[in-house]
């Protein structure tokens, strides 16, 4: 080749970046040449889309709100604890909150509530009967408005200043009624002797099984009484406003509270509800891996034939000047496309499915009700709006689409400008 | 002037197995604006030649030599830019990308050559007008008769103004009357605008309208005449 030969090649950009609209014009039309086949694939796309998004949504519904349970119901998004507290849950590991602690508690912008608990073990008993149960002082007015306490009242009122609210079951065990009297004896703060007696005032339905068989809520100031337990509180849980919200102040609450106490997020207090939601979700994904897996061969079964169809399309379009590269391009494109379709069709078709479910949750009658009743949790099948469950379809049809593309891509790298001749 | 030498062409096909030998050792030059066809029966190498001419296949050993350019020592991509922007292809089977228009068609080579837009529109309907299917620009391929397909093809071989066309027994699926309207276009471009037209063909017709007839046997040059 001679040094003039430059001249005659032209543009060194031509063919590679030129022409990229019509491209996408022409991938866009080669999807509508066989609409059948590409329905098809498009429909097995948007199918697994849909499936995959309700099932995400429904796991992301029943995690969000499993954590409310624990959360709203239980734990608090966190606790302040006296540093002993978690490894020996005693009357003496209980702490006297500072003013200025629950001043700074009170005022800070993130956290919505602050409620104080005092809890301890005691022997209950009336007439004949007697039952360990764990007593919990409470704030009425706070604990109502964190656990909606006052809507489990089954029989008689919500607590009043000086009054006892038992469990169901606890109720049945011993015979008791609204309006009987409670007799409690337990070992207080120091190990001085504890003993009180409480008319019941209510009794509640609570939704866990062992909780309704062994709880007696007091007022706070009557526990600390009992327990001679002045001032003092074995927890402060902290709602805040939201979880972000939690995750964002926990650090700045760690160094505002004096040493000897300790700050527990929910997910430290009940790591088994972590770890459940994380290996439900690893089970989910290696389903949605499966799913993913066989539509993939799908798709790259109508790229194969298409590729076939096409062969001497190609030859060509490289005969007459298109680089490989850009023709690479181009099927990339095409399926792409198809993948964009899909997911853009299983978006609209799920979501006002997900919609509806997420305001209408699925009862589940029968057995299987009764058996989340009896773990405390609501039986319904809660849906979730969370964006997360569209963002995984978005990248598992694009991680798809790229894997599928490596043999269409591969391919028109060999392909040959004469017609006819195998690739 | 000769625009083309192929110097001692041989290709070989199928040489690990029983070798068919295509071409062996073919010596052609071919000057600007010839309107030359190349003939021969089936297997003499016609094809093959044309392929090798357009650098769409290598010779085993040879060289084939464009405007001073030794195409078959460029590399994949510089091959492929030559061709775009110095050869225009006829096919037998017109060979259309067949989600185009007709007027598409023709731009898609200007659009590899990074025309811009309102001169591509302009450029493809003047050459759309000069195969005589105007009014045939916003149809597609499928929409077309052989003829009609084959007269797009022209037009996209012309798009890019190339040095020269190959065409590849363009004739071969058309009837006579639409043949012999594809071969007075191409005669007419030939003689208008000075483009070298190369044709391989088994038919009469083009042979007649041919000023250069060669003809080639086993792969090699049996004649060369001048008309």
């Amino acid at each position: 080749m001679t040094t003039s030969n430059k001249e005659y090649l032209g543009n060194t950009r031509q063919g590679v970046v030129a022409g990229k609209y019509g491209i996408i014009k022409i991938a866009w039309r080669n999807l509508w040449r066989n609409k059948r086949r590409t329905l098809i694939t498009v429909s097995s796309i948007f199918f697994g889309v849909i499936f995959s998004a309700l099932m995400g949504s429904m796991q992301e519904g029943s995690y969000q709100k499993m954590i409310e349970n624990v959360v709203k119901f239980y734990a608090g998004h966190a606790q302040i604890q006296q540093k002993e507290f978690p490894d020996h849950q005693t009357i003496n590991n209980s702490f006297v909150p500072s003013d200025s602690l629950l001043e700074k508690l009170r005022k800070h912008p993130q956290i919505e509530m602050v409620v104080p608990r005092l809890e301890s073990f005691a022997l209950a008993s009336s007439g004949n009967q007697t039952e360990g149960v764990l007593v919990l002082g409470i704030d009425p007015g706070k604990e109502d408005r964190m656990t909606g306490l006052a809507n489990k009242v089954v029989s008689g009122t919500y607590l009043d200043k000086n009054g006892a609210l038992v469990g169901a079951d606890l109720a049945d065990n011993l015979g008791l009624e609204v309006g009987d009297t409670l007799v409690m004896i337990s070992q207080g703060f120091h190990g001085v002797s504890a003993f009180g007696q409480y008319q019941v005032e209510g009794i509640i339905q609570h939704p866990n099984p062992e909780l309704n068989r062994r709880l007696v809520y007091l007022p706070l100031n009557e526990t600390q009484y009992f327990f001679q337990a002045f001032g003092r509180v074995t927890s402060l849980a902290l709602i805040a406003h939201s979880q972000e919200d939690m995750d964002y102040i926990l650090t700045e609450l760690k160094q505002e509270i004096d040493s000897d106490l300790v700050i527990r997020t929910w997910q430290e207090m009940f790591p088994a509800v972590l770890q459940q939601i994380e290996s439900d979700r690893a089970s989910a994904l290696i389903m949605k891996l499966i799913l993913y897996v066989v539509i993939g061969f799908g798709i790259l079964g109508t790229v194969v034939m298409m590729m076939a169809e096409r062969r001497a399309e190609f030859s060509v379009m490289v005969a007459v000047g298109m680089f490989r590269s850009r023709l690479s391009l181009m099927l990339l494109l095409e399926i792409l496309l198809m993948g964009l379709l899909g997911v853009l069709a299983g978006f609209i078709g799920c979501m006002p499915v997900i919609s509806w479910f997420v305001y209408h949750p699925i009862p589940i009658a029968g057995q299987a009700g009764e058996w989340m009743k009896n773990l405390g949790f609501e039986p319904f099948m809660f849906f979730a709006w969370d964006i997360g469950v569209f963002i995984q379809q978005v990248i598992a049809v694009l991680l798809l689409t790229i894997v599928v593309s490596v043999y269409p891509v591969t391919r028109a790298f060999k392909v040959s400008p004469v017609i006819g001749e195998k690739n | 002037m000769s625009i083309i030498t192929l110097n001692k062409i041989y290709k070989t096909y199928n040489s690990r197995q029983v070798p068919v030998h295509a071409l062996k050792g073919v010596d052609l030059l071919f000057d600007e604006g010839e309107f030359t066809a190349i003939v021969g029966p089936s297997g003499s190498g016609k094809t093959t030649l044309l392929n090798i001419l357009g650098g769409l296949d290598d010779p085993d050993s040879g060289d084939v030599i464009i405007d001073e350019v030794y195409v078959n020592r460029l590399s994949g991509n510089e091959k492929i830019k030559f061709r775009l922007n110095h050869i225009g292809f006829i096919f037998q089977a017109y060979n259309l990308i067949p989600v185009l228009t007709a007027r598409e068609n023709v731009e898609f080579i200007l659009e590899l050559q990074g025309v811009p837009k309102a001169e591509r529109k302009k450029r493809s309907l003047q050459l759309l007008e000069a195969v005589g299917i105007p009014e045939k620009a916003d149809v597609r391929p499928r929409q077309l008769s052989g003829g009609q397909q084959q007269r797009v093809a022209v037009a996209r071989a012309l798009a890019s103004n190339p040095r020269f066309v190959l065409a590849d027994e363009p004739t071969a699926n058309l009837d006579s009357t639409s043949a012999e309207n594809l071969l007075s276009i191409m005669h007419e471009l030939n003689q208008q605008e000075n483009t070298t037209f190369i044709f391989s063909t088994h038919d009469e017709r083009v042979v007649k309208k041919a000023r250069r007839v060669v003809t080639l046997q086993d792969g090699t040059i049996k004649d060369d005449k001048t008309i």
